[in-house]
């Protein structure tokens, strides 16, 4: 009997095995990027937690129930590791390879922005979206299956974010879409919407909206409350980094199947997101220019939505103020017209520059033209953003960006599209030659 | 909702009560071991208090349908704020065992198996029938349980490692 114990247990210690070779794996020449770096730490600190926690659960079966009920629970054992494994492995693992390291960049010069420095990592998957690492623990139940494990690795702080069609360097025009789910990394690091609202478990608060009939109303609105809050802390801090990048490709690319991806119990009306982020352009970031473009992409949607525009904006929650005030301490540097401004007359210094004062918008056209004529820009993301999509609403159904690129791709002898495609890859490129120049910048 | 945590909810609210279900099983099978060290007493006593927490559920949850239909605002708020110690389990018991009447059976079978708990807690020693009643009720239920969710969990791992496209 105790000899078949140990055999079931030897099947468990089995179990581990893989992590190794995965750790070897990932030692090879073709993983020694960065971010393989960050995401071997977590394998190696998941690995090391099992193998040293291994023999003291193990050690918890006494040789007392009959074998086929020991089997259960060692069984269990082993399926839970197995999750973790294939997790790691397949899950994230296998989709990593597929990212540009130009989204790495992206991102973690938003993380910088907010003095963020947390483990996480990019993969495809199939809807763009942020896991803490923790709730697939919990949900698996480490904390009351396998405490010793759980234990070692609760304050592990780990996530992953997964999309797909972004992945490519010419979409890099839609990156501010991941920085949105960055800002949900923040938000839950930082503890934005919990200085104001005490109970804000995500992975509580999808619990119960997952089960809307086991609950009382208002514990119901309070969970789509949670939720909602913390969208519209993403798109605050996507808003303050990006200067309407987010809105702009909000609007663009997703708003028609925006319902597809994102359910009313867990998002905010669409309506009520955009008037928010088009108020913190005017208000905070002080860029009429690009609160007007956006305004002008909003009334069409309204318009083929078969909606009007309410003449005043009613905000949802009273708290979001006081949420956003917590947001704004989170950030070091939004981009406002001021730090767009400051963040030009470092980099021009001709007849561009000394426009900068009087002729804001002239000197965004001016740069603008020069980009789509292939010269790339080294500046922060908001001001690359902003130069492409300076002139992007539609007034009268004519739109001066796209026709700046029209004419551009024309001139070049560019299909549009290939053309358009070509734009964003130096946009990526922008993107990775600034997060190089800054990280120059910090060690010089 | 993200498919990820959609998924992912949905593991905790089945494993959550199946294995729970597994710790009333282990500690009723495992107390009486002679050779038990005092970190398998230990073991066996955390799965029977965890046990325990999960009986209290369906006692909790029994008491919150009351005070919903009696708009008995005060206690539907503090009963709720319980549930919520651990959402897992409240979605895993009211979504797996759905009906009241079934729900009431089977707290009623595991308030009896509580009190063989409770009486191996504090260290006296329950009759052998009770026990062997207890792991009889205790196994068909993790058996019910497992027919009830087998698919969802299924979907729910698929989900999440990869092979469903989520929209």
């Amino acid at each position: 009997m105790a000899r078949s114990i140990e055999l079931e247990k030897d099947k468990v210690r089995t179990e581990l095995k893989p992590f190794d070779q995965f750790l070897k794996e990932l030692e090879s020449d073709a993983f020694k990027a960065d971010y393989f770096d960050r995401f071997r730490k977590i394998v190696e600190t998941i690995t090391k937690a099992f193998k040293d926690s291994i023999e003291r659960r193990l050690a918890a079966f006494t040789s007392g129930p009959p074998i086929q009920e020991t089997s259960i629970e060692l069984d269990d054992l082993k399926s839970m590791i197995g999750a973790v494994y294939n997790l790691l492995y397949i899950t994230i693992f296998k989709n990593m390879t597929g990212v540009p390291r130009e989204i790495y960049y992206f991102t973690d010069t938003f993380l910088e922005n907010c003095s963020l420095s947390v483990n996480y990592v990019l993969c495809l998957g199939e809807q763009i979206q942020v896991t803490d690492f923790r709730w697939f623990l919990l949900s698996h139940q480490f904390d009351l299956k396998y405490p010793e494990f759980w234990n070692s690795v609760k304050d592990q702080r780990f996530y992953f974010m997964q999309f797909r069609k972004l992945a490519d360097r010419s979409r890099s025009l839609d990156w501010p879409l991941l920085i949105h789910e960055m800002a949900h990394i923040v938000d839950m690091n930082k503890g934005i919407v919990s200085q104001t609202i005490a109970d804000t478990d995500y992975y509580k608060a999808y619990q119960v909206l997952r089960h809307k009939d086991l609950y009382s109303e208002e514990q119901y609105d309070s969970a789509k409350k949670v939720s909602r809050l913390g969208e519209y802390v993403a798109d605050y801090l996507a808003t303050r980094y990006l200067a309407g990048a987010f809105v702009w490709r909000f609007l663009q690319e997703y708003l028609t199947i925006a319902r597809i991806f994102e359910e009313p119990k867990t998002h905010p009306d669409l309506d009520n997101r955009v008037e928010e982020m088009i108020e913190v352009i005017k208000s905070e970031l002080h860029l009429p220019e690009v609160s007007a473009m956006i305004e002008k992409e909003f009334l069409v949607w309204l318009k083929d939505a078969g909606k009007t525009r309410a003449t005043s904006h009613q905000r949802e929650f009273s708290e979001l103020h006081q949420i956003f005030d917590n947001a704004r301490k989170g950030i070091l540097l939004a981009a406002t017209k001021e730090e767009i401004i400051g963040a030009l007359r470092s980099k021009l210094h001709g007849s561009l520059g000394a426009k900068l004062e009087n002729d804001f918008s002239g000197v965004l056209i001016a740069l603008q033209n020069d980009f789509f004529n292939g010269r790339p820009f080294v500046a922060p993301p908001a001001v690359g953003f902003l130069i492409f999509m300076y002139r992007g609403g539609k007034t009268n159904g004519k739109n001066d960006t796209e026709e700046a690129i029209s004419a551009a791709a024309k001139s070049l002898g560019v299909p549009r599209v290939k053309y358009e495609e070509l734009m964003q890859e130096l946009l990526a490129d922008c993107i990775k030659l600034n997060a190089v120049y800054e990280r120059y910048s910090k060690i010089s | 909702m993200p498919s990820m945590l959609q998924a992912l909810t949905e593991i905790g609210r089945i494993r959550s009560v199946r294995y729970r279900l597994s710790d009333g099983i282990f500690g009723l099978l495992s107390y009486s071991s002679p050779n038990n060290t005092p970190d398998q007493e230990e073991e066996i006593r955390r799965r029977l208090t965890q046990f325990k927490t999960f009986v209290e559920y369906f006692e909790t949850i029994s008491a919150y349908q009351n005070a919903r239909l009696q708009r008995d605002t005060k206690n539907v708020r503090s009963l709720e704020e319980k549930l919520l110690t651990n959402a897992d389990i409240y979605a895993g018991v009211a979504s797996i065992f759905k009906e009241p009447t079934e729900r009431e059976e089977i707290r009623s079978k595991l308030s009896k198996i509580e009190q063989v708990v409770d009486s191996i807690l504090s260290r006296d020693s329950p009759s052998s029938d009770d026990v062997k009643e207890s792991l009889d009720t205790l196994k068909a239920l993790r058996k019910q349980v497992e027919e009830r969710t087998s698919e969802d969990e299924k979907t729910a791992e698929r989900m999440i490692y990869g092979s469903i496209p989520t929209f």
